[in-house]
């Protein structure tokens, strides 16, 4: 017997509460409980004024009710005594509601307790029940107290009673076990809910413990590049903090504002659907540079019913990638460098000497972008190409474009990047020579031609030219190392194996004054071999031949100094040219405006800028270089059958120094130093 | 400390409400439940009016309501609503004389008769309202009880009550469910006093 009520209790009296979800659970329902209660005030007011039951009597009963429930509410901290106060204001409730509702529907107001029994299984608590129930149950007592005969008289027989009270008994079981049965059911279910929580919070730990472990950073971002909950701890690592925004521009922004420009318009294409999918993701920014650090970008579409959702961006730290490349681009410069002072080093240190120059008007540029700086930035750079300086090459077409884009001169970094790699190749050149050290350096002939024509007395003229001559480097160097740089052009630009020639014609020069114009000279090849040269398909449609023909030469006409570029494309577009000085507000109505125009800064007659040419500088900067040694260009140009350029120089000017020291020595025709073909050779070896 | 403190004042502050409020309900219900004394059918009662002597010699109905009973009122408007009957003599005595209920009867073609409680019991002997009495012409009760056949319910059956006592009919009294009139029988139905004080 004992043993049975104990299971009776332990059937009553729940276990206590030991999961959050009942807590909370139970805290919501006695808020309800008590909020509804609170409503009841109105309305039994309401129902008393309509029966005319007393509305100030119904208003004093209920507020008086309502003092329990919260006073339980507030003042209790358990939530299930708080929910059996509750369960026994629901009858009081009823019971006042039951008197205020006397008449014809007072029967009907008993259905309020049953209504409110059931509603009670809500708490899942069969001691609510039974409390609520037992209040009933001493109320029917307690009436019976005071007045015995108003239970058993006339209407209310002893069965009637019973009968009455068996309902009330009944159900209160009923949904006691049903308040059991809905707790132990849920109790079981938010236990399943946690084992299947700790389950997925343990994959979702080996996920995090995967994603953490991994040097790249994941993120997720949607389409107005909001950053997921979710990522990967290397993005902090190597981006830093969650923006308070969300935004993963904004991130960027910390690092590269340009590149968070770039990548929050390019996330817009991507959503937009407009471009295929590949095409706008490879657009986004690949690559950023946060302090000595490099990082890539990489993105993956996550799709979701066949729409674009999210992209995933991958971020990797490639600051050791980069930098190996780095050490072998120094490593092919420093090869390239081997073989150029192999194959010229005078040539070769007059390119350092003038990039150096060069070089050092940049570190004194003014805050203002001008025509200089572009067309010192231009030489730099065709020439560094010449000489296979790839990184310095890249770092001048960078701050180019950078100019080009904002009309103004970029930040230090960009300068830095130039400095540095002018540095290391400065410093690898010191590890293989002086480079200031201009030798002569004399062949085994040479020297015993020289000597035996001062052993047998040999005028003073010859002798004096011959030497002077020592001081001259022959054009055909000049010539060759330029359509070496030439073919090299026509593979990288698509335009096949070109033929270049080159005609030297024995000619000298003075290495000193015309370095520059050799360098210079470069910005006309690239056009030509860029702009001049047509595809190999357009080649074939015009019934050309396959490949292009560039011819170089150096001549002596009359007494001028020639210096040619010829090649068989398809000649200038005057048509481009016109339209390029209109844009710069420059005079174009006459043949001599368009020539004028094609030398100006900012004239071209392309509209993509790419590493070779574009920019309409290096024509400015020849012109430049050839009016410095009193030259004028000649422009002969034919369609679709090709175009010269004619540097023309007086001829002093090939070796003005040397050529002024022999004149104050009273040495006729001091020009013949300049060109081989003069027979002093023959007459010194007699 | 301060927890367990205020835990203790709620708990007991609860019992007293729980206590107090079973209490009060189960007062409220007593007078819904008892069922109040009425004159015995059969009797001879001669009961005090001021009627004429002639008049008095047609059967009588007299209705017994409270000025503060709801149940009285609502019997009170139902007669409002219909003439008085012409085979006999019918007569509204009111308990207590609230100035709502004095608009409500101005203009009855109802005989009314104002009184007291105190005056009630002693003149008539009655206690309890809403009340129902049909008198022969010798003044013997022939119907002594409630309107309807439940307590506050409809359909009230005054006429059909009257009718089959003037019909000769030995009709059953239904029990009376309503408003101790009497200071004894307020004890009773309303122990605390609420209703009187609360209800108007």
């Amino acid at each position: 017997m004992s043993s049975k009520l104990n299971k009776l209790v332990e059937y009553l009296v729940l276990p206590p509460l030991d999961t959050k979800l009942e807590l909370s659970y139970l805290k919501r329902i006695n808020t309800i409980f008590l909020l509804s209660f609170t409503a009841h005030l109105p309305i039994f007011s309401f129902i008393a004024w309509f029966n005319d039951t007393g509305a100030l009597l119904s208003t004093v009963l209920t507020a008086l009710t309502l003092i329990g429930p919260y006073a339980a509410y507030f003042g209790l901290t358990s939530q299930r005594q708080i929910s059996v106060v509750m369960g026994i204001a629901s009858m009081i409730m009823g019971g006042i509601l039951v008197h205020i509702g006397q008449g014809s529907a007072q029967i009907e107001m008993h259905f309020y307790f049953f209504v409110m029994l059931s509603i009670l299984v809500a708490y899942r608590n069969p001691l609510v029940i039974v409390a609520a129930a037992a209040t009933a149950a001493l109320h029917h007592f307690l009436l019976w107290a005071f007045l015995p005969s108003s239970v058993f008289e006339h209407e209310a027989p002893f069965w009637l009673v019973g009968v009455h009270a068996g309902f009330v008994v009944v159900q209160a079981i009923a949904i006691s076990i049903v308040a059991r049965q809905f707790y132990d059911s849920n109790a079981q279910l938010e236990k399943r809910v946690a084992l299947r929580t700790a389950e997925v919070e343990y994959a979702n730990c080996e996920i995090r413990e995967l994603l953490d472990s991994v040097q790249q950073g994941f993120l997720k971002l949607d389409c107005f590049g909001h950053i997921g909950s979710k990522h990967s701890r290397a993005v902090g690592d190597l981006l830093g903090d969650i923006p308070a925004s969300n935004l993963f521009a904004d991130m960027l922004a910390r690092h590269d504002r340009s590149a968070a420009a770039w990548f929050q318009m390019g996330l817009d294409d991507v959503f937009a659907g407009i471009m295929p999918l590949e095409l706008t993701l490879e657009q986004l920014p690949k690559q950023l540079k946060s302090n000595s650090r490099y990082l890539s970008l990489q993105y993956a579409p996550i799709f979701c019913s066949g729409e674009l959702t999210h992209v995933v961006v991958v971020v990797s730290d490639i600051t050791a990638a980069v930098e190996r490349e780095k050490l072998e681009v120094e490593s092919r410069e420093f090869m390239a460098i081997i073989d150029r002072i192999a194959a010229d080093q005078v040539a070769f240190l007059e390119f350092f000497a003038e990039a150096e120059c060069l070089i050092n008007k940049l570190r004194e540029r003014t805050s203002e972008v001008n025509d200089e700086i572009k067309r010192d930035l231009h030489t730099l750079k065709g020439n560094s190409a010449i000489f296979g300086l790839v990184r310095i090459t890249q770092a001048c077409h960078s701050i180019e474009d950078y100019i080009a884009e904002n009309n103004e001169l970029p930040e230090s970094n960009l300068w830095t990047e130039l400095f540095q790699a002018w540095a290391s190749t400065r410093g690898n050149l010191r590890r293989l020579m002086s480079d200031t050290e201009l030798k002569v350096t004399l062949g085994d002939d040479e020297y015993s031609a020289v000597l035996l024509a001062i052993l047998n007395n040999a005028p003073k003229a010859q002798l004096a030219k011959r030497v002077a001559a020592w001081r001259l480097e022959p054009t055909r160097r000049r010539l060759e190392s330029i359509a070496e740089h030439t073919a090299s052009l026509g593979v990288r630009l698509g335009k096949g194996k070109l033929n270049v020639e080159v005609k030297d014609n024995g000619l000298r020069t003075d290495p000193k004054h015309w370095s520059k114009f050799w360098s210079s000279l470069v910005h006309a090849i690239r056009n030509s071999v860029d702009h001049g040269i047509e595809s190999r398909e357009e080649r074939l449609r015009k019934s050309k031949p396959e490949n292009g023909t560039i011819r170089l030469s150096t001549l002596i006409e009359g007494s001028y100094y020639i210096v040619s570029i010829k090649d068989d494309g398809r000649g200038i577009q005057w048509d481009q040219i016109r339209s390029g000085a209109r844009q710069a507000d420059l005079p174009c109505e006459s043949e001599i405006d368009l020539k004028e125009a094609l030398f100006r800064v900012g004239v071209t007659t392309t509209s993509s800028v790419t590493e070779i040419s574009g920019r309409g500088v290096g024509m400015a900067a020849v012109r430049e270089s050839c009016r410095s040694l009193g030259g004028t260009i000649e422009i002969q140009s034919k369609l679709d059958e090709g175009t010269e350029f004619r540097f023309v120089f007086p001829i002093e000017s090939m070796a003005h120094e040397m050529h002024s020291l022999l004149c104050k020595y009273g040495i006729d025709n001091p020009n013949a130093i300049t060109c081989d073909s003069l027979p002093w050779q023959d007459q010194l070896a007699s | 400390m301060l927890s367990s403190y205020r835990q203790v004042v709620v708990t007991a502050l609860l019992t007293l409400w729980f206590a107090a409020m079973s209490f009060v309900c189960s007062t409220l219900m007593i007078g819904h439940w008892v069922q109040l004394p009425t004159p015995k059918v059969g009797s001879r009662q001669p009961f005090a009016t001021d009627s004429d002597t002639s008049v008095s010699l047609k059967w009588r109905a007299l209705h017994f309501l409270s000025s503060e009973c709801v149940c009285s009122q609502r019997i009170l408007k139902h007669l409002l609503q219909r003439e008085p009957l012409s085979d006999i003599e019918e007569k509204i005595i009111i308990v207590g004389g609230l100035d709502a209920t004095r608009e409500l009867v101005a203009g009855s073609r109802f005989a009314i008769d104002w009184t007291s409680p105190e005056e009630l019991k002693s003149k008539y002997g009655v206690e309890a309202a809403p009340l129902l009495v049909v008198l022969d012409s010798d003044e013997t009760i022939r119907y002594s009880g409630a309107y309807t056949a439940r307590k506050q319910a409809y359909p009230i059956q005054d006429v059909l009550l009257i009718k089959r006592a003037l019909a000769g009919e030995s009709i059953q009294s239904l029990p009376l469910f309503g408003c101790g009139v009497s200071g004894e029988m307020q004890s009773l139905t309303d122990p605390l006093g609420l209703k009187k004080k609360l209800s108007r």
